[in-house]
């Protein structure tokens, strides 16, 4: 028998406190009982093997102790697969992007070290890692634990008819993707080259002239850097949501839009380019800058009219989005 | 033929009929090693780490009433339907035999296509 009792002993401190003399009484008999069983049937008492045996049948301790406890999770079914698919999007589409297109030139062109900065960047990137994960995972915990009423209601609450479009078809595909690859290569590029040209190298020399950006670029450098951004988050979401049709157009709208809106503000400047020279006469110099600044004004209307061409071409793609049934003949065609 | 999925499927099966069998037995006043050899011997095999928890589960929710006492030299614990649980068993068996009544109908359904279309 001290067999048993080592194994009620074991099983003792696992179970919920409230309830533990009762249950360990019940575990005692109920194993007692079985045991009187055999030995009846035997005619003989058992020997240590034998309960031994009995006992392994019944389970290691906190096996049996985990039944009588309540089921625990520190997150649920109802709240998994939404925890999941936050660690997913933020562990994966939003920190890799945000560290590869923001931060690390950031830090690159802004730091007097940028070997020294991007290399504690990196030893830290674990770091980073594991506490965003922590973070996400603390929130859900908490709306498991408290189960916000009106976290709840609003899964209840959902419409079916504003499920995301279903993917476009084979044949449409192709092209939105290589947009969506476009738009996130020129944003990277011009952002980088922005950040590069604008604030660190505002100048430069070129035999006898000197070129340097007229103040207006600088002063309008942070809108500017937001709308190449603005590409990369589009691309982005082209990428990895092409069915977003209505979201992405209006992203685009708004980009379009407000390119228009700094153009206008960079035109006003009437010069964008300042040219020096210690070498050529100043009205050889004077012909070159307005030479320049020309082509810039050409330019400027270049890009307007592509502008307004693609704010028209985005309205009538909400539009068709809007009135077209994706399921239907005439939806596949819209997209 | 995978036999954890088989093993999976019928344990999920055998869950619900466990509490019908349980409380059907329950009508008899029983205590837990007699119950479990009452349910074997009807050919209900029921593991006594799911048993003991089930049982103060349906007590928990009212179905149970228990009672601690002696017999045979050893206190045990003694286990009955209450009102509660009398009612409950009632609807719970309603609820079975029109589960069963459709169940053998879309198994004779199925069974008579079948053939058909073999």
């Amino acid at each position: 028998m001290d067999l048993i009792e080592r194994y009620l002993s074991a099983v003792k401190p696992l179970l919920p406190k409230a309830q533990q003399d009762d249950i360990l009484a019940e575990l005692s008999e109920d194993l007692r009982s079985q045991i009187e069983d055999r030995e009846a049937g035997l005619g003989r008492e058992l020997d240590e093997d034998e309960v031994a045996a009995i006992l392994k049948k019944r389970g290691l301790p906190i096996k049996v102790a985990s039944a009588y406890l309540p089921q625990q999770y520190l997150i649920g079914p109802m709240w998994f697969p939404l925890y999941r698919f936050v660690l997913k999007l933020v562990m994966l589409w939003v920190q890799p992007p945000v560290m590869l297109f923001i931060v690390v030139p950031t830090l690159y062109f802004s730091s007097p070290d940028p070997r020294s900065a991007l290399l504690g960047l990196v030893s830290g990137l674990p770091g980073i890692a594991i506490t965003t994960f922590g973070i996400i995972t603390f929130i859900f915990v908490c709306v498991e634990r408290f189960q916000f009423g009106a976290l709840k209601k609003s899964l209840d609450d959902w419409d079916p008819r504003k499920l995301p479009l279903m993917p476009v078809t084979a044949q449409i595909q192709p092209r939105l993707r290589s947009l969506a690859i476009s738009e996130l290569i020129s944003g990277s590029v011009f952002a980088v080259g922005w950040v590069y040209f604008v604030w660190f190298h505002p100048s430069v020399n070129l035999d006898a002239l000197q070129f340097a950006l007229a103040p207006v670029w600088r002063n309008d450098f942070w809108p500017i850097l937001f709308l190449f951004g603005s590409g990369i988050l589009t691309g982005c979401i082209g990428l990895f949501r092409p069915s977003s049709i209505r979201l992405l157009s209006s992203l685009r709208l708004a980009i379009h839009a407000g390119t228009l809106i700094l153009i206008a503000v960079v035109l006003k400047a009437g010069t964008w380019i300042e040219i020096t020279s210690a070498k050529l006469p100043a009205a050889q110099v004077a012909e070159v800058v307005r030479g320049y600044n020309l082509g810039i004004r050409i330019a400027f209307f270049v890009i307007t009219i592509i502008a307004i061409i693609h704010v028209v071409q985005e309205v009538h793609r909400i539009l068709k989005a809007k009135t077209s049934r994706p399921w239907t003949a005439n939806g596949w065609a819209a997209l | 033929m995978n036999p954890d999925r088989f093993e999976n499927l019928r344990l999920e099966l055998r869950r619900g009929c466990l509490v019908l069998a349980v409380l059907a037995q329950l009508r008899t006043e029983r205590y837990g090693y007699v119950l479990r050899k009452a349910l074997l011997d009807q050919g209900m095999d029921i593991d006594e780490n799911t048993l003991y928890p089930l049982l103060r589960r349906l007590e928990t929710q009212g179905l149970l009433v228990s009672q601690w006492r002696e017999e045979d030299k050893r206190n045990k614990r003694f286990y009955r339907l209450s009102a509660d649980g009398e009612l409950i068993l009632k609807q719970l068996l309603d609820e079975w035999n029109a589960i069963n009544s459709s169940l053998n109908r879309v198994i004779a359904e199925s069974d008579a296509v079948v053939p058909q279309g073999v």
